[in-house]
């Protein structure tokens, strides 16, 4: 023994315990966690992207180890949790679909001089490995039935197993039966009704909305991209429901968040556009009757039929508009108006807002009559619009600053999605009885910085 | 372990003297070393002689914290030593001298870089050193006076982990420091009738203005020093208040031998309402913290005996309330109420030359933050603090 430790031990112990005064460094008793009335053993999740862990444009491996169901899996561990299987990729730059429908990998950030000779972010596409499409094959049971583009009534049909695009290239890959023989498939549903869940996840429904938003309110009157009606969105959430309870399973429900809170719907206020005096008066010397401009924030124009008309508050422009042509080109001047699949008008927010109220009502409505915690996961994405602060960082719904949000502007990345996991728990947590701890937020990856 | 040097409460050290150290820091009221030029300067008219004495003590804080998380995390190990050195003068007549250096105000925080509270404070350090020069006028054999400027050096520290990760994902840190002056005084007044002795002291506040002080930034991705969002580096001013502390002191000498001393303290931390940092070439990185300290009351207790001709023993206790209030306590200075325990001894190793030891053991009462109003960092913290003091002390 050192000298050293010999002196620290006298000093510290020794003279202390001859005070009578406890031990040398202050212990705190760590809470133990329990599982309260809820049994984690075979947890499921079932949903959509926000289940599969879709981030940045794409389902990636990294993105699946940090889907929000595998955080609960992680802390569910230490209470009885089983294993979290997950229809993992290769390590790589994942899989996503472009507007267009093409095979792209993850988006990363990129940082250039703008048209305007300032610094500025852009976005790219990686590109994907089509491998990572190719079917798993039936050996594995799986625990996250997380699919990318699912909406509600998708769970239960039997072509969704299919390969894109009459099925889904997401559950193409691990559905148990991608219909060879029989031309049906098996269904979301039915393969994680084969794991004979205890304990449940199910985000569904923000699909059958938010194709329609992106698409700046189904422009081109494409079936897919309509919203879904009540009818068929009841239907199904009641039959998904019943399924995933019908063993006894506990479960949570989480609501849909509304647009005003996600980036892709508010990174581009739609007044601002940015104007001398003199590029005003160029701008109004040539301006349909109607519209002017002034010195200072102004709202872009669109055209819609032929008539120029400037948005108006409430509307919103969608993210994947071309910013730099917004910044150089004369994009939504009269010049060169938005087009109306740009854009969101104020009866297109309408038909979207009463969309998710009513989806938002069933979900409710479902949770009670199933005896399901719900997560509120609109107040979250609500309270984030004006800041959460973890541990001394503040996460919001700011595009790229916010630091929650992927580069998707629509899709949590790893952060935010931990803070859904944290909501989880709090609420499983108040439902069950359960002491589930907390992860911190602050450890998963967000936005890197080029 | 932990560090968070201090005593007394917020960031106030004791630890000026082996004696008041081993009387539980109770010294207001007593004139038994050249450290009355601190504690209170019209004590020099009543000491037998002239005084030096110097010394240092070792801080070895330790705190641990318990998150939302089911581990708890331990400050890293430090040791602090803060250091005093006095010089006390009989002039002719009615007047005496002293001088006194030491470091009445450290703080000291340093957690594991990646604990989770890197992005409040990874290391904190204040440290502050007085030069105060005194002079006492004796009115009478029961009554005296003191007074001396104070001047202060002072330099900060500070680190922390910026969330703003580059393409490898790492991410980027800030290191703030600084050095300033200041200036403030220390009056007092010492009496003595029969066995009774009593003081009272007041130390004043002290502004310390940090201007240009530097700020870099590490590992800061290039394209936010592009867009002007975090420089490498600039520079920035805050400004730091110490508070002032008013000290009452009555001792009793039962014999020759015995003697014990109350004191209390009220210090005036109220003046450290927050701390501000503006840079002024990037606004955008100005922030403001706010620390809304209270004032408070601290109760010393301390008993004095000489064994023999060549040993003298003291031991102390003292309770301590805390400036931070519930909704501001942050690990830069987890504070709470305290309860300190000390004893310490004086060994004549020669005729005019002692040897001072003193241990003093202060447990900080474990403490819960549910909602702290700035940053939402909440848990449980508890610490202990172990002092071992060191001194000489020569008499002429």
């Amino acid at each position: 023994m050192d000298f050293n430790i010999i002196s620290k031990k006298i000093l510290c112990c020794g003279i202390v315990a001859s005070l009578f005064i406890v031990g040398c460094k202050p212990a705190l008793d760590e809470p133990k966690a329990s599982a309260g009335t809820a049994n984690f053993s075979r947890f499921v999740a079932v949903g959509s992207d926000l289940t599969a862990g879709f981030t940045d444009g794409a389902l990636t491996l990294e993105g699946q180890q940090n889907s929000f169901p595998a955080i609960l899996a992680g802390q569910f561990m230490a209470v009885g949790g089983g294993s979290f299987n997950q229809p993992y990729l290769s390590n790589g730059t994942g899989i996503g679909f472009n507007a267009t429908g093409n095979l792209v990998g993850k988006l990363s950030l990129s940082s250039s001089i703008n048209c305007l000779g300032t610094s500025s972010f852009f976005t790219v596409n990686a590109t994907a490995n089509p491998n990572d499409l190719q079917w798993l094959g039936t050996q594995t049971r799986y625990n996250n039935f997380g699919v990318p583009g699912a909406k509600s009534f998708n769970l239960e049909s039997q072509i969704f197993g299919k390969s894109a695009p009459v099925g889904n290239a997401f559950y193409h890959r691990f559905a148990t039966d991608t219909g060879a023989t029989s031309g049906l498939t098996s269904t979301v549903l039915g393969d994680a009704f084969k794991v004979n869940p205890t304990f449940f996840s199910l985000w569904i429904g923000l699909n059958d909305v938010m194709f329609y938003a992106q698409s700046g309110g189904n422009e081109s009157n494409i079936s897919m991209n309509e919203i879904t009606p009540d009818s068929i969105f009841n239907a199904s959430l009641n039959r998904i429901a019943n399924s995933l309870t019908g063993n006894g399973a506990n479960g949570i429900i989480l609501n849909l968040p509304s647009i005003e809170n996600i980036p892709f719907f508010t990174a581009i206020p739609y007044n601002s556009l940015i104007l001398t005096q003199s590029q005003a008066n160029a701008l109004n010397a040539t301006s349909p009757v109607g519209v002017s401009f002034k010195e200072g924030a102004n709202a872009y124009v669109v055209n819609v039929n032929g008539n120029v008309r400037q948005l108006v508050e409430g509307e919103m422009i969608l993210l994947s508009t071309s910013v730099d042509s917004l910044r150089c080109n004369g994009l939504g001047t009269p010049v060169n108006p938005l087009s109306t699949k740009m854009i969101l008008d104020l009866q297109e927010v309408s038909n979207i807002h009463s969309a998710i109220a009513s989806f938002n009502a069933k979900i409710k409505d479902i949770a009670l009559t199933s005896n399901l915690a719900i997560v509120d996961a609109n107040a979250l994405f609500k309270t984030m619009t004006s800041g959460i602060v973890f541990n001394g960082v503040k996460y919001s719904t700011e595009y790229i600053s916010g630091g929650a949000f992927s580069l998707d502007g629509i899709h949590p990345n790893s952060k935010g999605y931990a803070l859904i996991a944290n909501q989880c728990i709090d609420v499983i947590n108040g439902k069950f009885k359960s002491t589930i701890t907390h992860v911190d937020v602050n450890n998963y990856s967000g936005i890197r910085f080029p | 372990m932990a560090p968070l040097v201090s005593y007394c409460g917020g960031f106030q050290l004791n630890t000026q003297s082996q004696k008041a150290m081993g009387l539980g820091g109770s010294i207001t009221g007593l004139a038994l070393d050249g450290s009355v030029v601190f504690f209170n300067p019209a004590g020099i008219s009543f000491l037998d002689s002239n005084y030096v004495n110097v010394g240092i003590n070792l801080i070895l804080p330790n705190t641990t914290f318990l998150g939302q998380y089911s581990k708890s995390e331990e400050m890293a190990s430090q040791i602090y030593a803060p250091y005093y050195g006095y010089l006390t003068y009989k002039l002719k007549g009615k007047w005496s001298t002293g001088l006194s250096i030491n470091n009445p105000f450290m703080l000291g925080a340093k957690w594991e870089d990646n604990w989770s509270g890197r992005y409040l404070v990874q290391e904190e350090k204040i440290n502050t050193t007085f030069i105060q020069p005194t002079i006492s006028y004796k009115i009478n054999d029961h009554i005296a006076f003191g007074v001396g400027p104070a001047f202060v050096l002072s330099s900060f520290n500070f680190r922390k982990e910026l969330p703003y990760s580059n393409i490898n994902g790492s991410e980027a840190s800030a290191e703030l420091k600084g050095n300033t002056t200041g200036i403030g005084y220390n009056a007092g007044i010492f009496a003595s009738y029969g066995k009774f002795t009593f003081g009272f002291d007041y130390r004043s506040k002290v502004k310390l203005d940090f201007k240009n002080a530097d700020a870099n930034f590490n590992n800061v991705p290039p394209s936010l020093i592009l867009n002007n969002t975090i420089p490498n580096s600039t520079s920035f001013n805050t400004t730091i208040n110490l508070p002032s502390v008013f000290s009452l002191g009555l001792g009793y000498k039962f014999t020759e031998k015995f003697l014990l001393n109350f004191d209390l303290n009220y210090t005036g931390w109220s003046v450290y309402d927050s701390i501000k940092l503006e840079y002024p070439d990037y606004p955008s990185l100005n922030n403001s913290s706010a620390k809304e300290y209270k004032s408070i009351v601290t109760i010393h207790l301390g008993a004095q005996y000489k064994s023999t001709e060549k040993l003298t023993l003291r031991a102390g206790i003292a309770i301590d309330q805390s400036p931070v209030k519930d909704g501001y306590l942050s690990p830069e200075l987890p504070d709470a109420s305290r309860f300190i325990v000390s004893g310490g001894i004086t060994y004549r190793i020669k005729r005019h030359l002692y040897f001072e030891g003193t241990y003093m053991f202060e447990s900080v009462k474990e403490r819960k933050e549910t909602s702290n109003l700035y940053n939402n960092f909440n848990g449980t913290y508890k610490t202990y603090l172990n002092h071992i003091g060191l001194g000489l002390q020569y008499n002429f």
